[in-house]
């Protein structure tokens, strides 16, 4: 596909990322009433209403990587990628049950990670560490991903660069500025862009929605043109064929299940004033459910359009170039490259939270105060962000991908430990590390068998074969392994650890 | 609210939680009613059809497209149901 440079484009997109970055440089010094600390720094103070956490939510799980990728897998599979949609309807229901719980007991300990709640609740600092480290190993890919859709903006826009350090420039530049913000305002940062980003989001795809489907003569059109070409390329298809309905149930599932315990989501969660708010937004947050709905049929949108891409990644930006004028194009280009900010603001900041609650306060420092536990975040934000960058710059970004599927399957070992115990502690903490190192194994095992290229294996049950998420095989032998070993351990009389918490700790 | 706020915590937080605590938890059937859209859009078999296509969208996106709207409304009656 032909690049060219273009002024009004490139000067649009400039000048709104400066007027976006002014902004946010204005309203970080929005002060807090309350306590500083890490909670301050990591969390905001825990004061975020219904709006904000909104906003933040929303600006925290429909990322950059997801407005491209998500099409980009329609564009090249059709229905099968549109598991995307199911998987963001059904995550809120789940939200409803089981978050409001985590911040009950969060706000009245004072936790800041998902692995704090696991310190207190099963008293073992062991497991609080592979809950912690799980959490960071899958972060970093995240992070990194992020500037896939910067990357894919900024090439769509001719600013390739001869060389590597000239095309990364702008990359390296945004991460910077993205390592200054958070240090500076923790939290609160990404929660500010985030208005402006969810706004611009809205904005543009709301355009594309209307402009696009009329360049084709409606949806009626566009799906009956994007079926001859998925029958015409033999692969793909508008509706679900059944060799795909164990696939893409299950992948809804298990990304449903672990989108909540990424521990940026976590963060956002926890940073709320109330767990009315986390329930008021379990309700509104579907609003952002429909945008993407919307963004995915921009693939279908694309197939029908006959694309010719050299990459499935570059739908969504060759699909603006055809619909939007150039400066409007700048403008949605901003909002993609806003859009990757935010989230890796909130991913660092989540990242760095658990480095210093669950070891350097753990293993390294054990009195340190609120205070000292804020500037050692602070100062883990900026290695967080460095190593992101230093992956982005010598990673290909194909393995960004892949890990950041590994990252997937592995953060959903973590619910065990994190979600049974906010009701009852069935299980001893041997018992779910036990699981937890099996399943961790196992997906590594499946996934390295499917040499990273897809998340589904095939496995043979009465003759059929189905295609499962490695994700959720590994959760249930996870969870088949906990309840075993958990099983022998009481036959056994072994002993649990203390409970640092009392049942009404969870309610709100 | 009957678990203790610890003596460090200032007044006006321990405000702010009793404030924010509506103290009810989910019953059996919220959680029935809150898994509902688990069963509706988990076994796509049901819905991976082309007719009858609504507004020129194949029922298999009109049909997903309408569970944003039923699954909000769900959660919404659960959220009214223990608010009050």
């Amino acid at each position: 596909m032909t690049s060219s440079l273009d002024s009004v484009t490139i000067g649009a997109f400039f000048i709104v990322l400066l007027l976006t970055a002014a902004s946010g440089l204005l309203i970080s010094k929005w002060q807090s009433r309350g306590k500083g600390g890490l909670e301050e720094w990591g969390l905001g103070g825990r004061q975020f209403g219904t709006l904000v956490t909104w906003f933040l939510v929303g600006g925290d799980f429909y990322t950059a990587y997801t407005i491209i990728a998500v099409p980009a897998l329609v564009f090249a599979t059709g229905a099968a990628g549109f598991f995307a949609l199911p998987y963001t309807i059904i995550v809120y229901p789940f939200v409803f049950a089981t978050m409001p719980r985590l911040w009950a007991v969060s706000r009245a300990h004072n936790l800041v990670t998902p692995a704090d709640f696991v310190r207190l609740r099963y008293g073992s600092h062991w497991l609080a560490s592979a809950v912690a480290l799980t959490g960071i190993l899958a972060l970093m890919p995240y992070v990194a991903l992020q500037f896939t859709g910067i990357e894919a903006v900024l090439s769509q826009m001719g600013i390739t660069g001869d060389t590597e350090i000239m095309k990364m420039t702008p990359v390296v530049l945004a991460f910077v500025g993205v390592a200054g913000f958070t240090f500076a305002a923790g939290l609160r940062a990404p929660a500010l862009i985030a208005f402006a980003k969810d706004v611009m989001i809205y904005v543009v795809v709301i355009a594309a929605v209307v402009a696009l489907p009329h360049h084709f003569g409606g949806y009626r059109n566009i799906f009956t043109l994007a079926s001859n070409h998925f029958a015409a390329q033999h692969s793909g298809s508008v509706v679900l064929q059944p060799s795909g309905f164990s696939a893409y149930a299950t992948l809804a599932l298990g990304s449903a299940l672990a989108a909540f315990m990424y521990p940026h989501t976590v963060t956002s969660v926890l940073a709320s004033s109330s767990a009315k708010v986390i329930r008021r937004n379990a309700v509104l947050l579907p609003a952002y459910t429909f945008l993407l709905g919307l963004v995915a049929l921009l693939g279908i949108v694309g197939v029908a359009a006959n694309l010719h891409l050299h990459s499935s990644k570059d739908v969504i930006p060759a699909l603006f170039r055809l619909a939007f004028p150039r400066w409007f194009l700048g403008f949605a280009f901003a909002a993609i490259t806003v859009a990757a900010l935010v989230p890796a603001a909130i991913m660092s900041i989540a990242a760095a939270n658990l480095f210093t609650r669950n070891l350097y306060v753990e293993y390294l420092n054990r009195d340190a105060t609120p205070g000292r536990q804020g500037s050692v975040a602070k100062f883990a934000s900026l290695g967080v962000n460095a190593c992101a960058l230093l992956f982005v710059l010598i990673v290909p970004m194909q393995y960004a991908i892949n890990l950041q599927l590994l990252g997937g399957v592995l953060v959903l070992q973590t619910l065990p430990a994190i979600v049974f115990g906010l009701w009852k502690r069935l299980f001893h903490h041997q018992a779910l590390l036990a699981g937890w190192a099996a399943s961790l194994l196992l997906s590594g095992f499946l996934l390295a068998e499917l040499k990273l290229q897809t998340s589904s294996y095939p496995i043979t049950i009465g003759g059929h074969i189905f295609s499962v998420y490695v994700g959720i095989i590994a959760l249930v032998t996870n969870l088949a392994i906990t309840c075993v070993v958990s099983w022998i351990l009481d036959v056994l009389k072994v002993a649990r650890l203390v409970d640092g918490t009392v049942s009404a700790d969870y309610i709100a | 609210m009957s678990k203790e706020v610890s003596s460090n915590e200032t007044k006006d937080e321990r405000h702010q939680i009793r404030e924010a605590a509506p103290a009810r938890s989910l019953r059996a059937w919220h959680y029935c009613v809150l898994s509902l859209p688990f069963f509706g859009l988990l076994l796509p078999s049901f819905y991976a059809r082309w007719s009858p296509e609504i507004f020129g969208f194949p029922f298999f996106y009109a049909y997903q497209f309408l569970w944003i709207f039923v699954s909000a409304a769900l959660t919404a009656l659960v959220y009214r149901s223990i608010t009050k």
